[in-house]
């Protein structure tokens, strides 16, 4: 019982990790730029199936395939952040307005990437087979699969915490989510760090998403569940709080992780919805949150 | 705008006009009249809420789905007539639309979009968990006896809804809500209770999709977690409406007939291909034309006007 | 007794707008607020409409305890406001504007009432001519007036005007004082008119209160407040006080 306890919560933790770095490039995108991004979780889908593809067609190892998503996301988030957003933020007179444009066309952008998924992958299941080893730990077995993404999850989350806190670009993230016409003020080049976070928020996506489809089966209407959760996990951690968002995420992890162990994994969705309405019933702002 | 007699003759033509053909029509016709009355009481519904209020409602087709699964239970579990069915899954939705509004609706916007946006998702998981208990892959409903009554009772919802919205528009609940729209403290320093009237305007705007999900039920004969609860819907519910012009009576009666026969011309095989290009249409209109059409047009033909004056 | 506020305290994540910030109004006064920048005048607007919540101390309205009802209560209830940078609906016409005002306000009026009252008003403040542009196409001293009609249009029974003068040109600030005065007394108001404009304040106050750091440093006849020293002290500085 106790090794099943431990085998649960790891995988909890597993999952949190994934959580966070999706929810965290959420939060950076709504903490600097007060854009909801409700295509994150289509972005993370896309990953995952950039993944699916390159292993299928090229062979290609999931890790190598991480770091080719990356480099992809990046400038691909700065083009979307150029075309879209820089001109929601001209054409509104209030963070509502920001806010009611970007959801509606973030959403077109949901609607256009899964469309793209069903039209190149069809609404099959796919799964990736890689990394089919188990591993022992003293006694606790765990997948090959969840002790890589565990892995690399942690890594992830690590170092953006410490490019959060130790580099200049990180700090003049920090101060812009905190006080946007003071930044200006301090002469922090706003467009260009907006620029590059919504690239970054994008590429932690992708790289989460990379790592959900190495434990679970993926297909596209997964899009709009990944992008539910990690609203929760940011609302349950408080928008706007990094530490929020790490803090939810693991909660959120471990939660679903003991909740599918004990009733079974029909009802997931549903509880973390509830966890959802919960949190905005109770303390909208979440754990740590400042709020909308 | 206010509609000039002119209007309203041109509407009364065409509504006479769609009466008369309905039963002529071939299958291929009737479809089409059908399709595009759903679309418009997507829209048309997804107006009077959000169109008006600016909270984006990012989760319309949950009532519709809800609507649909209501009925369908109600027919084949209860023996209802298919009608009474329809109006209680219509009413089903609403009360839906207030418990989740009675929560959300006290926090600001983008709580309400987020809530909404998951909301599908949940009642595709019940209605899946229900489909797995009874050992189902979806529920089989005695058929409509023709196609030419669901393009009856559909234009007659659709009426009801446009109506509605007219009538809504005068009133103060269209007061009050483009007023929140404006600016919502301030709204409230004059006196508006905006928390209600945002959830009246809410239930009221998800009363039609659920009926329309009834009515589809009957009509389609056949409905599964996964056509009712498409998410899809949700967004022609949203691009529909915004092509015409939110938070106006006729935007989404506009939006929606150009876009579905410019949908039925053009006659891709693949409905994704058309959901990619609304995808990033959406963009372009909230961006350059975030009136829509009606806006386009009142702009031009005011610029037009005050040349004229002159 | 009209309204009493008592040791408002109202802070904003480290700042402290409001600091045991008291007042007292017991007839159809008008009472200027004026201090410095930042003096927390616009903050305790708020909190008395209900804009804002306060972390702690109690308001009163006509003997009744208003502290914490939601705003729309407090319209009712009989108090308005404008505000410092007009926020009118821009997508509406002035009339629309105000008549939204009435339609909302404590007499639960229909619409073509409502619609009645916005037409006097808007006459009251001189905008007749516009009454059918676009809120947006006002420029910014219409907008000005057109929140004070909006304001008046919740048929209120304490007014709260937030700088109403500052901005207007000598010929409109004449107008905005001569048309407080006949509002004060057409409609048996109670004013209190946060200002920077000190000769409206001389002209029209019949109590000053002078704030400074979310506290009440002065208060009393507009000639007196002048000579105070601490008043003084706090907009010219130490060096001034023996004057």
């Amino acid at each position: 019982m106790l090794l099943d306890i431990i085998q649960v919560l790891l995988f909890g933790l597993t999952i949190g990790a994934i959580y966070a770095l999706v929810a965290v490039g959420l939060n950076l995108i709504f903490g600097v730029m007060n854009v909801l991004n409700v295509a994150h979780g289509d972005i993370a889908m896309l990953g995952a199936y950039l993944t699916y593809w390159f292993l299928v067609l090229f062979n290609v190892n999931p890790l190598i395939s991480l770091l080719l998503i990356i480099a992809i996301f990046i400038p691909l988030g700065a083009a979307i952040y150029i075309l879209l957003i820089r001109k929601i933020i001209h054409i509104s007179s209030s963070v509502e307005e920001i806010i009611f444009s970007s959801l509606i066309i973030f959403f077109g952008l949901s609607i256009f990437i899964e469309s793209s998924a069903l039209l190149a992958w069809k609404a099959d299941f796919r799964s990736i087979i890689y990394f089919e080893g188990m591993i022992n730990l003293g006694g606790i077995l765990l997948s090959e699969k969840t002790f890589i993404a565990l892995l690399v999850a942690l890594i992830g989350v690590f170092s953006f915490e410490v490019f959060l806190t130790r580099t200049y670009i990180g700090k003049a993230i920090r101060a812009i989510s905190q006080n946007r016409v003071a930044a200006i003020l301090m002469g922090i080049p706003v467009d260009r760090i907006n620029t590059l976070s919504f690239g970054i928020g994008i590429s932690l996506a992708g790289v989460g998403g990379v790592l959900l489809a190495l434990i679970y089966p993926i297909y596209p209407a997964l899009g709009v569940t990944w992008t539910m959760r990690g609203l929760t996990v940011c609302i349950l951690g408080g928008l706007g709080s990094f530490t929020g968002a790490l803090t939810g995420a693991f909660v959120m992890g471990i939660v679903e992780s003991f909740g599918s162990y004990f009733i079974g994994t029909a009802w997931r969705d549903v509880i973390s919805y509830l966890m959802l309405l919960l949190v905005l019933v109770l303390k909208p702002s979440g754990m740590f949150g400042k709020g909308v | 705008m206010k509609s000039s007699i002119y209007s309203w003759i041109l509407a009364l033509g065409c509504i006479v006009l769609l009466v008369a053909i309905i039963p002529f029509s071939s299958g291929y016709i009737q479809t089409f009249i059908f399709n595009t009355l759903m679309f418009l009481i997507f829209a048309a519904s997804w107006n009077i809420f959000s169109g008006y209020s600016g909270y984006v409602s990012l989760g319309h087709v949950t009532f519709f789905g809800v609507g649909a699964y209501v009925a369908a239970f109600l027919i084949t579990k209860a023996g209802l007539a298919p009608p009474i069915s329809i109006i209680i899954g219509g009413l089903a939705a609403s009360a839906l639309a207030a418990s989740i509004g009675g929560v959300v609706l006290r926090l600001r916007g983008a709580y309400f979009s987020i809530a909404t946006f998951g909301l599908n998702e949940v009642f595709k998981t019940i209605a899946v968990n229900m489909q797995k208990a009874e050992g189902t892959l979806g529920i089989v409903v005695p058929p409509i006896p023709s196609r030419a009554l669901s393009c009856y009772i559909a234009l007659i919802i659709a009426l009801i809804t446009v109506l509605t919205t007219f009538f809504m528009e005068r009133s103060r609940i269209g007061y009050a809500l483009i007023s929140i729209r404006a600016d919502e403290k301030v709204a409230e320093g004059l006196g508006i209770n905006t928390f209600k009237y945002k959830l009246i305007a809410y239930a009221i705007g998800s009363f039609f999709p659920g009926l329309l999900g009834g009515l589809f039920a009957w009509h389609a004969a056949y409905i599964d977690p996964h056509s009712v609860f498409t998410p899809f819907y949700s967004f022609y519910s949203m691009i529909f409406s915004i092509f015409g012009g939110v938070g106006t009576v006729l935007g989404p009666v506009i939006g929606t007939t150009i876009l579905s026969i410019f949908q039925e011309l053009l006659w891709a095989r693949l409905s994704y291909l058309y959901l990619l290009i609304y995808g990033a249409a959406v963009a372009v209109i909230i961006l350059y034309m975030p009136k829509g059409l009606l806006g386009a047009v009142k702009y031009v033909s005011s610029t037009l006007l005050s040349k004229k004056v002159r | 007794m009209i309204l009493e506020v008592k040791d408002a305290i109202k802070k904003f994540g480290g700042i402290l707008a409001l600091n045991k910030m008291s007042i007292s109004m017991d007839s159809a006064e008008i009472l200027g607020l004026v201090g410095p920048n930042g003096a927390g005048k616009t903050t305790l607007i708020n909190c008395i409409s209900g804009y804002y919540k306060l972390d702690s101390g109690v308001i009163r309205f006509m003997n009744r305890s208003i502290t914490n009802l939601p705003a729309h209560v407090i319209s009712r209830l009989g108090i308005a406001r404008t505000y410092q940078i007009p926020r009118p609906n821009p997508d509406i016409t002035v009339l629309d504007n105000v008549m939204i005002g009435a339609l909302f306000s404590q007499d639960q009026r229909n619409i073509r009432d409502a619609y009645v009252v916005a037409e006097g008003l808007v006459k009251l403040v001189g905008l007749s001519t516009k009454r059918e542009s676009l809120a947006k196409n006002l420029t910014l001293v219409e907008k000005k007036f057109l929140d004070l009609a909006r304001a008046l249009s919740t048929n209120p029974k304490l007014l709260m005007i937030d700088e109403l003068i500052a901005g207007l040109n000598p010929v409109e600030a004449e107008q905005a004082i001569n048309l407080i005065k006949k509002i004060r007394y057409d409609y048996d108001l109670a004013i209190i008119f946060i200002e920077h404009v000190m000769s409206a304040v001389m002209r029209l106050s019949d109590r000053v209160i002078v704030m400074h750091e979310g506290k009440k440093i002065a208060e009393g006849a507009p000639t007196d407040i002048i000579r105070d020293e601490k008043v003084v002290e706090v907009y010219l500085g130490r060096g001034y006080t023996h004057a």
